[in-house]
């Protein structure tokens, strides 16, 4: 099991727990059982084509996932994984 | 966000001033934590790393930091926990390089898609000098200006 940090924008999807522990080897698989206990919160995330949204932002640890193996990255029992949405723009 | 325009302290703006200064051509980011009238607030100055994710997944990421700005993941984790503590955000910085301060097609998706409920200040940096800032509030699906500060020779 993972913890998955949900910060207060997301909080809707889960009855505003501030964290809830999800099981999944990988992100990816993290993100379905996340989505299947917390509907709603899968679309939020990734697009129809399963990809992570431009203004979503997955970390484990303090690593964005877009730096590591993308859904594929492992999770460990114990880790924290934050999604949060992007602090970003431009002109 | 609603209620009053939140202050921004003299001595915020002009470090906000230097760092949009010492960044240009790029854009830079950053947040204050509290209000910034209050003396608990903090000013917290960002790296950029739209260029990481840029060269990293340029379809998804076409833009450089001249053009766009990103937070890290230290610090977007901060912004993101300052909710949950006694002095959460009020104020997103970034800067426009050359073009003025207008909130943008680009800012609007941003935030309108993080939902995140503070301010969003925008620096209007040329190339000697800082020409001014705007603070823009949501209103609905948009963002308005609710207050504007003069810039200064550099
Ligand atoms: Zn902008």
């Amino acid at each position: 099991m993972a913890t998955v940090r949900i910060p207060t924008p997301l909080r809707k999807y889960t009855e505003g727990k501030e964290e809830v522990d999800i099981a999944g080897a990988n992100v990816g698989q993290l993100l379905d059982n996340l989505d299947a206990k917390h509907g709603g919160i899968g679309e939020r995330i990734r697009d129809p084509k399963g990809a992570v949204r431009r203004f979503v932002n997955i970390f484990v640890g303090d690593e964005d996932i877009r730096f590591l193996d993308g859904l594929e990255t492992p999770v460990k029992d114990g880790d924290e994984v934050s999604i949060i949405p992007a602090i970003a723009g431009g002109l | 966000m609603s209620g009053s325009v939140p202050a921004i302290r003299p001595e915020h703006l002009a470090s906000i001033y230097r760092h949009a200064q010492a960044t240009f051509p790029k854009e830079c980011c950053g947040f204050i934590l509290g209000a910034s009238g209050d003396a608990p607030a903090q000013l917290v100055e960002c790296e950029n790393w739209q260029d990481k994710y840029h060269a990293v997944d340029p379809e998804t990421f076409p833009r450089t930091a001249e053009r766009a700005y990103m937070f890290g993941a230290k610090d977007t984790r901060r912004l993101a926990d300052s909710f949950d503590g006694e002095t959460p955000a009020t104020i997103i910085y970034h800067s426009h390089p050359r073009v003025g301060a207008y909130f943008s097609e680009e800012d609007t998706r941003a935030a309108l898609s993080a939902g995140w409920a503070v301010d969003y200040l925008v620096v209007d940096c040329q190339e000697d000098h800082v020409a001014g800032a705007v603070l823009f509030r949501r209103e609905g699906q948009a963002f308005v200006e609710v207050a504007r500060f003069p810039g200064e020779r550099g």
